[in-house]
């Protein structure tokens, strides 16, 4: 039997084997060698996301795309995607090496596992078959497993990666029956093939069910979130960064991938579903947001309630919803990693002081470091000329427009809630005394990505079209 | 150059922008420069366009229409941002900008000694800036801007000298009863947006001419209208009930008072009802009105003139009067004498003013050499013979004193005695009689300015008398020139029995088309003679004052105010007017205030909210009890998940 | 004899299914931790002799290979150098496990309807595709052609998961 191998297709991949490779074979090399090892992953992310902007984007939809047998197959919804997935790598990589400094446990495998975990993205993304799907999915999975148990020195790292690990299997069973359900019931795993037999009979919505389960799971949709807080606070900060948008985007963006492709027929179903599941995460990811004393696990819950503002997304069926969901993420992107940044660099040694009480006053200790939380705060909480205000508002404006009124109000309402906890981050950095003296180095990296983070952040809030109208086409053409 | 009408405001706000900016690290003489040459290049630019308008058939009907770029654009609604030089406006600016530079050069002297030199100047060039916009606007709502900006600037001015409590109030105070006005003139727009559709001028004035007011819209609503922005006129121009601001003003610098309260400012009310006369026309009522108030509050105010001891307060009151005078013309329909005496009040009013300034300004200057602070220089009855020490000061000051009491040739008497004839022509003859009236007074009190502050001998000690001088040219020259206006501004308006052009009634007239004629007496003689009465009552009013004042007859002065000392001091306390205020609505509103502020901000709004973020809290607590780190319970609440999507999906 | 073997060669299937839930079952339920372990390696053969049953010779195979060579000795490797074996009994039985008993029944029953519910049609009496060489080349076809890049990604999934291994044996400071 012939196979096609599409270079062109398969060189991001191969990129990203690359770097894993390089950066795992750096671990035995000398000191000045390991050193560079963030600079080599940042590379390869970097040459990944070149080739994929330059070569593979200009020519979606082309008869040179086609690639082993719609394993891998690009369109500009996918590459939107993963443009999302690579620019957080990169951030996250930027703000990783002072932190690993600082807890002077830097080793280049910390590199070579997050990269495989976005080698285990893009095959997620870019595909159009169930077993790329679960495989794609095992191998975004297992490296960040590993890396939110990277500080093995401390309790609540490795129980953090434990708890996600033992609970992450039990979901990719559960898509794994759910994918075995759909063959079973359609014959195919290949998307295509499958649309043309869906029908609503019970083994189809089962299938669903439990596909549904296994990508809400790593969404940390409610109520299969519990792991996320444990794991959030574990980690060390810059993979919570990443963990916190780029794995929830790409089971988003999958989870709208099936539903909205290989399952249109039983829209009344999943609808109900991913709405109530809506309904339930933003609830509870913003009424447990108030009553936390660290940020980083408030940052956890209010990273759920946006799972929960996407999922409304959802459940707005229209090419406006998916166009708003991907401009959100784009925004979120923005705002997660400035708000995990400027947590990464309050740290002395192994100690990370990202409680309320230890952040008062910080603003003015470090004025520019309080500015830039501040952007992020209010974007995280709708304010009106921050990206993150654009992106609620276009997902809001979408589920109008599909007559879900009282959805839209119950999102607004969590919005509402959730500027309280977010705003008392605002509060205690300029409005309390710390009777502690803290001396934090702020790494001049680090700072420079907080400091694009947040310029963006405003200017993308004043003049979004520019991104909403590249969503807008990525969310048109989602095959 | 048509195009550039909008330099003419704009100018004055770049002045304000750099003094205000920068002025504080610039020499004085910059800053001076800076304001001057503004206001002096919006004056000559609008010279120049006013020229070429009248000379251009094709614009000196309609006007130069500037527009800048669309406003607003909600639904329906549709404003520019544009400006209309046309022969109302034109004139209106040349007035504006030109004695607005006048005064700014008198500032300059005046304001040498003073501290917040820059803020002042910079205060003075967005005054003339909002004035100019309100002035040039096209329509009504670029107009309301210019009407709060200069109310804005008035409070700013007014209260210039901040950190006495006398100044921060009658800013305050000034600000507070112009808003009730101004709450008029919105409520009065938005009725004429319903009624027009529109808020632009000559739009308006074309939907008036073709007749193309539904007749369902009937003159009522109109008069309704025409009431609320005459509401909006009477808080802008002093008149009665919302004047009491005026007489407190006077606590700014004098040239704020000679620029604000005397020429420009306060005359915006009644310019306002010139622009619209097409649509007042409409309504006979509220005309009416305007001029029964018009003419009540030039008597009343009048009265209260005739026995104040501040020269600033006697000039106050004699603006409120004069005001009431314009109404009085516009309200019995003739637009144009308004307008005119609107003009030549500016000339006397703003000469009398910078002349009491001047007064003032040497008094200061004759207490410090003597080091007396415990003396009012503004209070008359500590001045008298400074005519010897300032002669300039007294010539001009004489000259405005002729023109307002309405002396022949000189320009109060011919924009005054037109008014009074369109009233009497228009069968108003009450109101003639008022008007007349309150002329009397008005020849008396200034005249008895002039007996008591300029003529006999000084009342105060000889240390004093040593420190009394003329003050500098960049004062004298100012009120020189004013002086000259003042003296034969009145040319451009002759009565038509004299034979001579009646040039501002030929500009004007174009513009004031014949919505609702009046109907005037056309007898000649009978003009006459209601003319020789008004110089009559002019003569009449000095020789009273002559009788009391002059020479050494401050006896027979006393004696009558013991006499009728219940009415003096009726008078002397302006009628308790402000003590009613006080009573029937501050204090009222202050305590409703104190009420709803404790029942239902602290006890039922911050209640609720204390309320909802207790039940969120514990909301959260509750959901943070499930999370307890136990594995076996985050897989338990999966289990319940997939139960749950089971239930949706196959349930 | 004959009816014994009848019964059995016709039923073998569902003979190994509820011995393998037994056998699951006594995973979780057993009070030590070796019976535990002996209970997953009885349940991942009796799963192997399933695959056969299904005429899934290869992935039988495999399973032996990989589940009952290789993790159950990873198992029995963990429990010695843990001394799982000396720890107590935890309570089995308390107020979450038999919740969750409770819903797990309900849910396989849902389950069991849905699936009997299903039109699945005559269950064929052999696998059609079965191709000349037995499952294994039909494996081996699609494997290495259709299914190359999963494949390799799988290659990919096994080295990261031994450098996560590693990096999770590392020392702090200088290494």
């Amino acid at each position: 039997m012939n196979v096609t191998v599409n270079m062109t297709a398969l060189m991001p991949l191969i990129i990203l084997f690359a770097g894993i490779s390089l950066t795992a074979l750096m671990g035995t090399m000398k000191d000045s060698v390991k050193r560079l090892a963030g600079l080599v992953a940042s590379i390869s992310v970097v040459f990944a996301f070149w080739w994929v902007m330059e070569r593979i984007l200009p020519a979606i939809g082309t008869a040179a795309m086609e690639s082993q047998s719609g394993m891998l197959t690009y369109s500009y919804y996918s590459v939107f995607l993963s443009g999302i997935v690579l620019i957080t790598a990169v951030a996250a990589f930027a703000l990783s090496e002072h932190y690993l400094l600082e807890e002077d446990f830097s080793h280049p495998e910390f590199y070579a596992i997050l990269l495989a975990s976005i080698t285990g993205m893009m095959v997620m993304l870019n595909t159009s078959n169930f077993v790329n799907i679960f495989i794609g999915l095992e191998l975004l999975s297992i490296p960040l497993y590993a890396s939110v148990a990277y500080l093995r020195y401390k309790p609540e790292s490795v129980e953090g990666g434990l708890k996600y690990f033992i609970l992450g299997a039990i979901a990719s069973g559960f898509l794994a029956y759910g994918i075995a359900m759909i063959y079973g019931a359609s014959g195919s795993l290949d998307f295509i093939t499958i649309v043309k037999t869906v029908k609503t009979d019970s083994l189809f919505r089962l299938g669903l069910l439990f596909i549904l389960m296994g990508l809400a799971f790593k969404a940390a949709a409610v109520p299969f979130h519990m792991w996320a807080p444990d794991a959030y606070e574990g980690a060390a900060t810059p993979v919570t960064a990443f963990m916190s948008i780029a794995p929830k985007a790409v089971a988003i963006g999958v989870l709208i991938r099936i539903l909205y492709s290989v399952f249109p027929q039983m829209v009344d179903y999943w609808r109900e579903a991913v709405l109530v599941l809506s309904i339930l995460t933003v609830i509870v990811g913003n009424f447990a947001a108030i009553v936390q004393q660290s940020v980083k696990r408030m940052l956890a819950y209010s990273s759920i309630s946006h799972a929960g503002y996407l999922l409304m997304g959802i459940v707005a069926y229209s090419v406006e919803g998916v166009s708003g969901i991907l401009f959100y993420l784009a925004g979120y992107m923005l705002i997660n990693t400035g708000a995990f940044g400027v947590l990464s660099l309050l740290k002395i040694g192994d100690d990370d002081f990202v409680s309320y009480d230890d952040i008062r006053g910080i603003g003015y200790r470090y004025p520019l470091l309080g500015i830039f939380m501040s952007v992020f705060m209010f974007s995280l909480a709708g304010i009106p000329a921050t990206v993150g205000f654009m992106g609620k508002f276009y997902v809001f404006k979408a589920l109008i427009h599909a007559n879900y009124m009282s959805l839209a109000l119950v999102g607004i309402g969590g919005s509402l809630v959730s500027v309280y906890y977010y705003l008392r981050v605002v509060v205690h950095m300029y409005m309390k005394e710390n009777p502690e003296e803290r001396k934090f180095n702020l790494n001049f990296l680090s700072m420079t990505v907080l400091a694009i983070c947040s310029v963006l952040v405003i200017a993308a809030g004043l003049f979004p079209a520019k991104i909403a109208d590249i969503a807008n086409v990525a969310a048109r053409f989602m095959n | 150059m048509t195009n550039y009408v909008w330099l003419i405001p704009v100018l004055p706000l770049a002045g304000f922008l750099v003094n205000g900016l920068f002025g504080s690290r610039m020499s004085r003489k910059v800053v001076s420069w800076i304001a001057n040459l503004t206001i002096f290049a919006s004056f000559v630019f609008a010279l120049v366009l006013y020229i070429h308008m009248l000379g251009t058939p094709a614009l000196s009907e309609e006007g130069i229409h500037n527009i800048l770029f669309p406003w607003l654009n909600v639904g329906a609604f549709h404003i520019n941002f544009a400006f209309l030089f046309d022969r109302i406006s034109g004139t209106m600016t040349l007035m504006v900008a030109g004695v607005g530079f006048l005064i700014h050069v008198y500032s300059v002297g005046y304001m040498a000694e003073e501290d917040g030199y820059f803020r002042y100047f910079a205060y003075l060039n967005l005054f003339m800036f909002a004035m100019l916009t309100l002035v040039l606007a096209d329509n009504l709502l670029l107009m309301f801007v210019g009407w709060e900006g200069v109310g804005l600037c008035s409070y700013l001015l007014i209260g210039f000298y901040y950190t006495t409590k006398v100044a921060s109030d009658a800013g305050k105070k000034a600000f507070l009863v112009n808003r009730i006005g101004d709450f008029g003139f919105l409520l009065g727009m938005f009725l004429l947006f319903y009624l027009f559709g529109t808020l632009q001028f000559p739009q308006m004035k074309e939907i008036i001419l073709s007749h193309h007011i539904l007749p369902e819209l009937t003159t009522g609503l109109i008069t309704i209208a025409t009431l609320l922005m005459f509401v909006g006129a009477v808080g802008k121009s002093a008149q009665l009930p919302l004047y009491v601001w005026l007489p407190d003003a006077m606590a700014g610098p004098t040239p704020v008072s000679a620029l604000i309260h005397a020429a420009t400012m306060v005359t915006s009310g009644v310019y306002m009802i010139v622009r619209l006369n097409f649509l007042f026309q409409l309504a006979p009522n509220t005309l009416l009105i305007v001029a029964w108030v018009g003419g009540i509050t030039a008597l009343f105010a009048a009265t209260i003139g005739t026995v104040q001891n501040d020269i600033k307060k006697v000039l106050a009151y004699s603006t409120v009067s004069q005001l009431g005078y314009m109404f009085l013309g516009l309200g019995v329909g003739a637009f144009v004498a308004g307008f005119f005496h609107i003009i030549t009040h500016a000339f006397f009013k703003a000469l009398l003013f910078l002349g009491s300034g001047s007064v003032i300004h040497a008094m200061h200057h004759a207490y410090h050499h003597a080091g007396i602070h415990d003396k009012d220089p503004q209070d008359i009855r500590n001045m008298g013979g400074l005519r010897k020490y300032m002669p300039v000061t007294y010539w001009t000051f004489l000259v405005a004193t002729l023109a307002i009491s309405g002396f022949p040739v000189f320009s109060g008497f011919f924009s005054k005695d037109e008014i009074l004839w369109k009233a009497f022509a228009s069968g108003h003859k009450t109101l003639w009689a008022i008007g007349a009236f309150a002329a009397l007074l008005t020849s008396f009190y200034m005249f008895r300015l002039i007996y008591v502050a300029f003529l006999g001998n000084f009342r105060g000690g000889e240390k004093e008398e040593e420190g009394l001088h003329e003050s500098p040219r960049s004062m004298t020259v100012p009120l020189t020139i004013l002086g000259i206006l003042a003296a034969v501004g009145g040319f451009i308006g002759f009565p038509r029995i004299f034979h001579l052009p009646n040039i501002l009634e030929e500009v004007l007239e174009p513009m004031i088309p014949a919505v609702n004629p009046v109907h005037y007496l056309h007898n000649v003689s009978t003009e006459w003679t209601m003319m020789g009465i008004s110089v009559a009552i002019a003569i009449l009013g000095w020789l009273i004052a002559r009788t009391f004042y002059a020479g050494e007859s401050a006896k027979l002065v006393e004696g009558l105010s013991n006499t009728f000392s219940y009415i003096h001091k009726l008078l002397l306390n302006k009628y308790y007017v402000d003590e009613i205020y006080f009573a029937l609505v501050v204090h009222p509103v202050k305590r409703i205030g104190e009420f709803l502020w404790y029942y239902i901000d602290v006890i039922l709004i911050d209640g609720t909210v204390n309320l909802a973020g207790m039940l969120a809290t514990c909301c959260g607590r509750v959901i943070t009890l499930f999370q307890n780190g136990s594995v076996k319970m985050y897989a338990f609440s999966m289990l319940t998940g997939i139960l749950i999507l089971f239930w949706i999906f196959v349930g | 004899m004959e009816a014994l073997v009848s019964f059995f060669s016709n039923y073998m299937l569902y003979i190994l299914m509820g011995v393998t839930i037994l056998t699951a079952v006594g995973v979780v339920y057993s009070k030590n931790a070796v019976h535990s372990v002996v209970a997953l390696l009885l349940t991942m053969i009796l799963v192997a002799g399933i695959y056969l049953m299904l005429d899934a010779e290869f992935i039988a195979a495999v399973q032996l290979l990989v589940y009952a060579g290789g993790i159950i000795v990873l198992f029995v490797f963990m429990l010695l150098l843990v001394a799982l074996h000396k720890d107590e009994a935890l309570r089995l039985f308390n107020t979450y496990t038999l919740i969750s008993l409770g819903l797990v029944a309900f849910l396989v029953i849902m389950l069991a309807v849905v699936f009997f519910g299903t039109p699945f049609g005559p269950a064929p009496a052999t696998v059609t595709n079965i191709v000349k060489g037995g499952s294994t080349e039909a494996v081996a076809g699609t494997l290495y052609s259709a299914y190359i890049l999963p494949f390799e990604i799988a290659s990919i999934l096994l080295l990261v998961a031994m450098v996560g291994a590693i990096v999770l044996t590392k020392e702090r400071g200088k290494s």
